[in-house]
């Protein structure tokens, strides 16, 4: 009896310890997850609270996250200093458009890259690896002579100098200078997305493509009415990405765009634009900033919320992180 | 067949991703997009005042050069007091001005200057400044003493400032004196404070011409107290980078220049105590807060005295001075006691570029555009004390570091985090800080002296 009441009490011990482990581990991954997901998410939450800071709070060290009075002005001024439809319209029709022809181009050349076979192929990877490895500021230049005497393979200048006449065409300050790289599969962080198709495509039973090719469809027709319907989740991946890198890309832009620049050009000198453009009649500077900021994420961030569920499932399938 | 049909496609489309990315020079254009300064609708803040001497000016612009244009590389978008200058030039003299613009207000200015030299667009202009120093003007502009159009015994140029940065006896850059780029470094401080405290307020020491190191010190001590728990402190910096202005305040560098060559001073004995003295507000007298950034603190009242450049004297800086209730004033920085007031400065020179297609015209057009007559600055200044302060600055021998430029061009390591390091060393472990950073600077003044040869 006794010695029942032994094990008994041993058993129940030994539960209890089983539980207060498992609250503890419990309570030590929520505090970590807090804690990791405070950091990551403090700079947005200061934004947040900035933005809608007026300049006595900035003045008032004591203010730290919370405003005393939610100051929405900073929105309206930072709505009239980033020139904001006109501003967002342009963004949509360089960058975004510009991202969706990258998504086309980068699928194609992966098919190219994941089905076919050449002596070449290899040293064309090789060259599709360097096109990711080198920084953008290491080609800006070749770049940039290349679009402002823009010369199509050479054959504008050959056929100017033929007729006397110099043909090459200044491509600088259009969107032809996002549009052309895109187009031709060398567009804006173009080389990561050829491979994460390559990656997709290599999954793709070879199965249905030769069903496709029995049925008398050519290459083209194979990846237009086969491949692309199967990759729409690696495409879907690929938009997200590209649109958001696209939407966030400034040092190209700032270069390329001296008039109807996108929102990420604007948002980088916006200290300068305040000034400018609002200068004393602007409460506070630093509110306004904050709220561009916060104008500028917005697009991205509410389409992001709608796609979430379809992005981090296609993340998943294509097997590639953030 | 049908192998080399599917071979061709992928070879087309692989080709396609690979010989786009290639660049090649295609030699000059004439086609342009350069931004037109707009006409007469460009200024709405009657910027231009076209007063007598400024006439003067445009009526010495030869005839000859009615019809050609200026090409202008600016590392920010225009002012519309800027705009107003310019469209006033090309009204008077018959000339056109083109502006091209870093759209991210600097961001990209360097680069916008390489991309442009290797487009061969053929901009006349440029700035830089003593960050930039010797490498942008010894690299791609050209000496100006030679260019016609200059004339360099008028007064209104800012030779003070010029010969910080001249190489080899000629002028790579210029300015005016006054003029509304220019940036000197002054010593703001809260009247209202030193009025409640009845302490002798820096201006009252300036004009009395007791301002210098060991009043200021004396000022910042009766101004470091505790007041309803909160500690307020005599003074604080810009942030800890910004040593170098007690440094070049008492004629000392980390690194100089002397016209023609650079040298590093890290062994001088005077830098280092001057370091040593800097330090001594934070660990022994306890003047200064050891924050890195000093604005909000000099805003909100925990702060007296604070030094930043001239451009928080005016309405539209980011600094909002403007917006406190009590009354701020500046006054030069401080000079060690015996030592000739001069003014420290944040130079920013124009250059004409290597290549550049219309330089006389360049000459001519910054004669005017950097005139502050043309400007209607006395407005944006928040009081009339700051704005007297500012043209005393204007008029006062320059003093320049060009330390940053030299050592973030060749020393591998980044100038405000060796500054932040030995700020934040104890006074008795400076010297071997300092020291510790030899090698770099050694490296960064032998590339440095080989561009101004």
């Amino acid at each position: 009896m006794k010695g029942l009441t032994l094990k008994k009490n041993l058993k129940s011990n030994y539960e209890y310890k089983k539980v207060a482990s498992k609250v503890a581990v419990s309570l030590f991954r929520y505090a970590m997850l807090i804690a990791v997901g405070f950091t990551v998410l403090s700079p947005l939450f200061q934004i947040i609270s900035n933005s809608l800071k007026n300049q006595s709070d900035f003045m008032n060290t004591s203010v730290s996250w919370i405003p005393t009075t939610f100051f929405y002005q900073n929105y309206i001024d930072a709505f009239h200093v980033m020139d904001y439809l006109k501003t967002f319209l342009n963004t949509v029709s360089i960058m975004v458009l510009s991202a969706f022809l990258e998504v086309a181009a980068c699928g194609v050349a992966a098919y190219g890259f994941a089905r076919f076979k050449f002596p070449e192929r290899k040293i064309l990877y090789a060259l599709l690896l360097i096109t990711i490895l080198v920084p953008v500021r290491m080609t800006f230049l070749a770049q940039y002579v290349n679009f402002r005497n823009f010369d199509f393979f050479g054959i504008t200048s050959i056929i100017g100098d033929l007729i006397g006449k110099d043909l090459t065409i200044n491509l600088i300050n259009t969107p032809f200078t996002f549009y052309l790289p895109s187009i031709f599969g060398v567009g804006y962080q173009s080389g990561l997305f050829i491979m994460i198709y390559i990656q997709f495509l290599k999954g793709i039973p070879k199965e249905l493509e030769e069903a496709a090719w029995i049925d008398g469809a050519g290459p083209i027709g194979t990846f237009v009415r086969i491949i692309v319907p199967s990759s729409s989740v690696a495409i879907l991946t690929v938009t997200i990405l590209s649109i958001i890198w696209h939407w966030n890309e400034y040092y190209l832009t700032a270069l390329y765009f001296n008039e109807n620049q996108p929102l990420a050009v604007v948002l980088s000198g916006i200290m300068e634009l305040i000034k400018l453009r609002g200068g004393d009649a602007i409460n506070s500077h630093t509110g306004v900033a904050m709220a561009s900021c916060m104008l500028f994420i917005l697009p991205v961030l509410i389409m992001y919320l709608i796609l979430q569920k379809k992005f981090i499932k296609s993340i998943d399938s294509v097997g590639i992180v953030g | 067949m049908k192998f080399d049909l599917k071979k061709i496609v992928a070879l087309i489309m692989v080709f396609a991703m690979v010989l786009c990315f290639a660049g090649c020079d295609n030699g000059g254009t004439t086609s342009s997009y350069y931004e037109e300064v707009p006409g007469e609708n460009g200024g709405d803040n009657g910027g231009s005042t076209g007063n007598n001497a400024t006439q003067d000016i445009v009526t010495e612009v030869p005839t000859n050069l009615k019809g050609t244009t200026v090409k202008v590389l600016f590392w920010r978008p225009l002012t519309n007091d800027e705009k107003a200058v310019v469209a006033s030039f090309e009204k008077q003299t018959g000339m056109k001005v083109q502006f091209k613009f870093a759209a991210n207000a600097g961001g990209v200015y360097a680069e916008l200057i390489s991309a442009s030299l290797a487009a061969k667009e053929g901009y006349d202009i440029a700035m830089f400044n003593n960050i930039n120093f010797p490498g942008r003007p010894t690299s791609i502009m050209q000496p100006l003493n030679d260019i016609k159009g200059f004339d360099f015994s008028d007064p209104a140029w800012d030779k003070a400032l010029m010969d910080t940065q001249k190489i080899n006896g000629k002028y790579y850059g210029v300015n005016i004196v006054g003029g509304h780029t220019n940036e000197f470094v002054a010593m703001y401080f809260n009247e209202t404070m030193f009025k409640n405290r009845g302490v002798k307020t820096p201006r009252q020491l300036w004009e009395a011409g007791n301002w210098n190191w060991d009043t200021f010190l004396d000022a910042a001590k009766a101004m470091t107290y505790k007041e309803n728990g909160a500690q307020v402190y005599g003074y604080i910096n810009r942030g800890t980078g910004y040593m170098t202005y007690w440094l070049q305040a008492a004629g000392t560098d980390f690194i100089t220049y002397d016209g023609t060559k650079f040298k590093s001073n890290l062994s001088d004995a005077k830098l280092l105590n001057n370091i040593k003295y800097y330090n001594e507000f934070r660990t022994k007298y306890k003047i200064m807060g050891d924050d890195t950034y000093g604005v909000p603190h000099f805003r909100s009242g925990e702060a007296a005295m604070f030094s930043v450049i001239t451009y928080a004297m005016f309405k539209e800086s980011d600094t909002k001075f403007s917006q406190m209730s009590d009354t701020i004033d500046a006054v030069p920085f401080p000079m060690p006691k015996g030592q000739k007031q001069v003014a420290l400065v944040d130079s920013c020179l124009f250059g004409i570029l290597k290549g550049a297609k219309n330089s006389e015209g360049a000459a001519h057009f910054l004669r005017y555009f950097l005139d502050p007559q043309n400007y209607s600055m006395s407005d944006n200044f928040i009081n009339k004390n700051l704005e007297k302060t500012f043209n005393e600055l204007a008029k006062m021998d320059k003093r320049v570091s060009i330390s940053e430029g030299v050592v973030n061009n060749g020393a591998q390591v980044d100038f405000a985090n060796v500054c932040h390091n030995i700020v934040l060393t104890d006074a008795a472990q400076v010297t071997s800080k300092v020291k510790s950073y030899a090698t770099n600077f050694d490296f960064a003044v032998n590339k440095a002296n080989k561009a101004v040869k």
